[in-house]
């Protein structure tokens, strides 16, 4: 038998024993005998699992347990393939891992960096399908931002504590100091001080700084956008006025307000 | 002699200890009332439009009038014009009336969301102009003289050039208007600010993490140091008191409009557009050479906020031929919070306007 005729005589039994399982079991649910309905539900049940049977043994000279294990072989394969990918990212993390000076804190933050924006980062750009598309796609990019946030900060603050370092250095090597100071004794204090302004106007006036500092700023607010995306949409469905429509309110408060404030002030 | 970092922490820790031993001080401290409050020279709030008030300050009975054209006073977006009264013997405000100069100020007030969307426009050619306009009515006047303080200053020159017919004299006081120098950090730092992506996310620029990058500015000053003085003097009950008036006003900071951050940071600190006479209010083009009225200019040496070189460029740009800058040894604030130069930044103005006080009633 052909293709098509298999189909339609599986369609038209499968149709058949459908109308009159549905038939039965809404006579039977009129007569108020429960144990009658359970019987109509499994019979219903049995031949809808006998067609489905009939059907997979009709064209394909198989039987049921052959259908199972095609449906392992594809699970068997995606999980190979999956494998094989995370494998990949995992030996690129691990190359990254090699490649780094553990030995110096900016050198581990540089890695960490590195290893989130050219490894991990990937994960959450994958494109996203289905109806939830949008939604797990805005997820992914806050996780995302959160996470380059977090690297920023991290690198932010450890840059803020460069200078603390290099005048503890400055303590260390002065033999006054082990002896403790009191308030009227202050020498140490102020050249601590002292040293500390320094080294911080040094640290501020220097290309490095301002690049992590703009980039920390930067990334907190891309990341505070995206969060905000999230809301809004969870805001939306309890029809909560967003930051949007809002904005678009204030927009036309305030062109309203400029175009009353120049026709006065010219009549 | 070298010392382990264990031993070093542990000296730096005696240190404190030793030096910050307060308690029975904090006791004595909490036992007596302490007056706090700024800003108590009495005003009249005589106009206000929408977050925006008009504090008027009379000359006290039995004080004559030394200058007759009204001063109005434009403090910045950024902190409160509450600055100009902090301290009851200290007190910009209080000595100007002392010497007979009646005071007009501004209060922007404190933004809310619906005031993203303004811009330098609306508070200059819309606020400003419409406060210029209620006292020229009220004090039946022409002109009057304009006196900013720092974005204020900045504000009033544009002002003062968009509008010469109105302002008589013009006063700036530690006012970056050339904004393409490396003395100063927020200069350094704003060059590679993204103040896009600030504004589209924030809408109102927060007072609080502007007042977190003020502390950057020098960390071991301002969150350390300035601190150990007030443990320091912590049975010192007007050092007590006025610290605490100098950490209301510093920490009480309105959120700034968002296109006027935005326009701020992109046209003048970005472009530098104003000292080369290319900023763009509305559909006005800023000239500066415009300015053809006397300008008394003030800054300060050691301002790490408005460095000097961010402030003596204006007298020089601008069209007229009666200026003057005016350098003091201090900085961004010492000029309106220290007794020592309050005593010649009132008198100095005093006279200077005083000189130039002849006016026409309309």
């Amino acid at each position: 038998m052909g293709d098509k005729a298999n189909f339609n005589n599986w369609f038209d039994s499968n149709n058949k024993e459908f109308f009159n399982s549905f038939q039965n079991f809404i006579s039977s649910y009129n007569s108020d005998d429960q144990s009658k309905i359970n019987e109509q539900i499994n019979n219903t049940m049995k031949e809808s699992i006998k067609s489905w049977k009939a059907f997979v043994e009709k064209d394909n000279e198989k039987n049921i347990d052959d259908f199972s294990d095609i449906f392992s072989e594809i699970l068997t394969s995606s999980y190979d393939n999956l494998n094989k990918n995370f494998s990949i990212l995992n030996d690129n993390i691990n190359e990254t891992f090699e490649s780094h000076d553990s030995g110096k804190l900016d050198a581990v933050l540089s890695f960490v960096k590195n290893l989130y924006e050219n490894e991990i980062s990937k994960v959450f750009s994958l494109p996203q399908i289905g109806l939830s598309r949008a939604y797990q796609e805005k997820i992914n990019q806050t996780l995302d931002k959160y996470l380059i946030f977090q690297t920023s900060v991290y690198e932010f603050i450890y840059m803020l504590y460069i200078p603390i370092e290099q005048t503890l250095e400055f303590l260390k090597d002065n033999a006054e100091f082990s002896a403790g100071f009191t308030l009227e004794d202050d020498r140490i204090y102020e050249k601590w001080l002292t040293l500390l302004e320094k080294n911080y106007m040094n640290l501020f006036h220097s290309e490095k700084y301002n690049k992590v500092f703009s980039k920390t700023v930067e990334s907190l607010s891309e990341f505070r956008t995206a969060r905000n995306d999230i809301v809004q949409d969870v805001l939306k469905v309890f029809g909560v006025p967003v930051n949007k429509d809002m904005d678009e309110l204030y927009k036309e408060i305030y062109n309203l307000k400029k175009r009353i404030n120049s026709l006065e002030k010219n009549k | 002699m070298n010392m382990s970092m264990d031993e070093t922490l542990k000296g730096f820790t005696n240190y404190f200890k030793n030096s910050l031993n307060i308690t029975n001080k904090v006791k004595d401290l909490i036992d007596q009332p302490l007056n706090t409050k700024i800003s108590e020279t009495p005003y009249e709030v005589i106009y206000t439009e929408d977050r925006v008030k008009l504090k008027h300050y009379k000359v006290p009975e039995g004080i004559k009038k030394k200058v007759n054209v009204p001063l109005l006073v434009t403090y910045a977006l950024i902190n409160r014009e509450t600055m100009l009264d902090l301290q009851p013997k200290r007190s910009i405000v209080k000595n100007f009336l002392e010497k007979g100069v009646e005071l007009y100020m501004i209060d922007w007030g404190y933004p809310s969301m619906k005031d993203k969307y303004l811009t330098i426009e609306d508070h200059v050619c819309g606020y400003m102009d419409n406060i210029v306009d209620f006292i020229r009515v009220r004090e039946n006047v022409q002109k009057i003289n304009l006196m900013g303080i720092c974005m204020g200053g900045t504000f009033s020159a544009i002002y003062a050039s968009l509008f010469t017919d109105k302002i008589k004299n013009l006063i700036t006081t530690v006012t970056p208007t050339n904004f393409d120098t490396k003395q100063g950090l927020l200069h350094v730092w704003m060059k590679d600010l993204n103040v896009d992506s600030m504004v589209d996310d924030y809408g109102n620029i927060p007072g609080d993490l502007m007042n977190f990058g003020f502390l950057l500015l020098n960390p071991a000053r301002l969150m350390l140091d300035k601190y150990k003085g007030f443990a320091r003097n912590i049975d010192n009950k007007p050092f007590i008191e006025n610290f605490v008036r100098m950490e209301k006003w510093i920490f009480d900071s309105p959120d700034v409009p968002g296109e006027t951050f935005r326009q701020f940071i992109k046209d003048l600190y970005q472009k530098n557009l104003l000292i080369k006479n290319q900023l763009i209010v509305g559909d006005r083009r800023v000239d500066l050479k415009k300015i053809n009225i006397p300008v008394l200019n003030f800054y300060g040496k050691n301002d790490h906020l408005v460095p000097p070189e961010a402030c003596d460029k204006l007298i020089e740009e601008v069209g007229s031929s009666d200026v003057e800058n005016v350098c003091l040894n201090t900085g961004h604030i010492g000029i309106y919070v220290s007794s020592k130069y309050q005593n010649v930044f009132v008198p100095k103005i005093t006279e200077w306007l005083s000189e130039r006080d002849s006016f026409k009633k309309v």
